[in-house]
């Protein structure tokens, strides 16, 4: 790879990954004011009905957006530890990819029911939005990219 | 199926794979890759430093056998 290729490509994941931690960092002091700020729009709303279900939606909800942050991080880890080798379409971010496609539906699901969670009545509506689906294509368009040019370079490595 | 004999074009020429490797210019891993069958495809450019190498044609290299 060439040495400008290789510079830019590593400033975007150094960047990428302080995009990751902001994301988790923002969502860490949320979820301090979501659960400690007393009854509200917004927040937990300690006493209220169904609080069991509401705690467990508020934790789904922060344990995927941990698994996307993770799962995100590794990916990035991988491409800077093959930059040097300049295998940066690596088998395992095909997989993390392909595990992304599952996560982050998942995780845009829950997130849209978070008004559940900071409600205070006892009757739920569950909210199934375009979210999901859309994120669930745009990581599969990803994904199937990725694999595809994994492939391409796989092929280009075993041309003698 | 595209086999490759180069195994026994080295015999023939009593050539070793690291002997053929410096002559090609590609590393014995490669050169490995090649014998073992394991490579997708050959440049032109690396058969012609094979032929070269051995003195032989790329017939003597490449051999088409039919799938049973």
């Amino acid at each position: 790879m060439e040495k400008a290729s290789s510079r830019t490509l590593k400033i975007v994941c150094v960047l990428a990954l302080i995009g990751i931690v902001l994301w988790v960092a923002f969502y860490a002091v949320q979820s301090y004011f979501v659960l400690t700020t007393g009854s509200g729009h917004g927040v937990i709303n300690w006493g209220s009905p169904r609080m069991g279900l509401k705690l467990t939606i508020f934790t789904l909800n922060r344990v995927t957006i941990l698994l996307m942050a993770g799962l995100m991080a590794a990916f990035i880890f991988n491409i800077l530890k093959h930059l040097r080798g300049g295998a940066i379409f690596n088998r395992a971010n095909v997989v993390l990819l392909w595990v992304m496609t599952i996560v982050l539906p998942i995780h845009s699901f829950i997130s849209d029911n978070m008004g559940i969670a900071c409600s205070t009545s006892e009757h739920f509506d569950v909210a199934l939005t375009d979210s999901p689906f859309v994120y669930a294509m745009v990581a599969l368009i990803v994904a199937l990219l990725y694999k595809l040019a994994y492939d391409a370079a796989r092929e280009q490595e075993l041309t003698i | 199926m595209i086999v490759i004999n180069l195994d026994v074009m080295m015999a023939k020429r009593k050539m070793s794979l690291n002997e053929l490797s410096e002559r090609v210019g590609i590393t014995i891993a490669n050169l490995s890759i090649l014998k073992t069958g394991k490579a997708k495809a050959v440049r032109l450019t690396t058969l012609d430093a094979i032929c070269r190498a051995l003195d032989c044609q790329p017939g003597d290299i490449l051999e088409y056998r039919k799938d049973d």
